[in-house]
């Protein structure tokens, strides 16, 4: 269990996709939005090292704290490039 | 090429593609990044031994398979998507951007690229003693050289022998070092790299 909890990058590949009610394959590679061994590396045990990681993917706004929590949104930007991707 | 160019503008600049293109071999330090993650190590041991292009599901259940220490059909479907998901987002996109692997999107099938064999270099494969070649190598010359001189100045023993006998004789050690050499490198690339053998999580 605690190698499931450990792959963050998973966590937010799933994430996104049950948000988007995609299947995995069909969201862009994760790799292309952030750097995702150093995405990796920032979560921890540790909660004095408390850091959060925003970045966008597939649309959403993803959030990342160093405790493992995800949390996406739908992209909320004046840019009309991403308006199809707000819905 | 033309995607290539514009993937390397968009994360590191013009520069870094020329520098690239020139020495075109990866730096230490892009290879050590790649080797630094078990997954990536594991997926160039498996292209690696099968000589050919296998499929990403394939791969990530032999993946699961080492890691959750279960055979591939005893694989639960959980224990195999989280290894797919994370090689198909994460590190094959990285290895491909690397240039190691070429990814077949239609087939959904990777293999290694040539410049994955500049990664060798930086692995080890054995942690065991090896055979000293060169102090091998040293003895048989001092010994064929104190035979030949021997020989040449018919000093007793070796005058009953002709030269050309010796000479012979000094030529099939050399090629049966060269032999055995050889053959135990041949054998030491088909040992599973240290790296693996000893994974622990």
């Amino acid at each position: 269990m605690g190698r499931v909890d450990k792959d963050i990058c998973v966590t937010v590949s799933e994430t996104v996709s049950d948000a988007l009610d995609e299947p995995v394959d069909a969201l862009p590679p994760l790799f292309d939005a952030i750097d995702t061994d150093g995405l990796a590396s920032m979560v921890t045990n540790d909660r004095s090292h408390d850091v959060t990681v925003t970045f966008s993917y597939a649309g959403m706004r993803v959030l990342v704290r160093s405790d493992s929590t995800v949390y996406v949104d739908p992209l909320r930007t004046a840019r009309s490039d991403s308006l199809d991707n707000c819905v | 090429m033309t995607v290539y160019a514009s993937r390397w503008n968009r994360h590191a600049g013009l520069v870094l593609l020329t520098m690239r293109s020139e020495t075109g071999s990866l730096t230490p330090d892009s290879v050590f990044e790649l080797l630094s993650n078990h997954r990536r190590r594991m997926v160039l041991y498996y292209l690696r031994r099968s000589g050919e292009s296998i499929g990403i599901q394939q791969l990530a259940a032999r993946i699961a398979s080492v890691e959750n220490d279960v055979p591939v059909d005893e694989l639960t479907s959980q224990q195999r998507k989280r290894v797919y998901v994370s090689l198909y987002q994460t590190h094959l996109p990285k290895m491909a951007e690397m240039d190691t692997i070429e990814y077949d999107k239609e087939s959904g099938t990777v293999r290694l690229t040539e410049r994955a064999d500049d990664i060798d270099a930086y692995l080890t494969t054995s942690d065991r003693q090896t055979y000293p070649w060169r102090f091998h190598y040293l003895l048989l010359a001092i010994a064929a050289t104190t035979v030949l001189i021997s020989s040449a100045l018919n000093v007793p023993v070796f005058d009953v022998v002709p030269t050309s006998v010796l000479v012979a004789c000094v030529l099939v050690a050399v090629a049966g070092s060269v032999v055995g050499q050889y053959w135990q490198i041949q054998n030491r690339e088909e040992e599973i790299p240290i790296e693996l053998t000893q994974y622990e999580r």
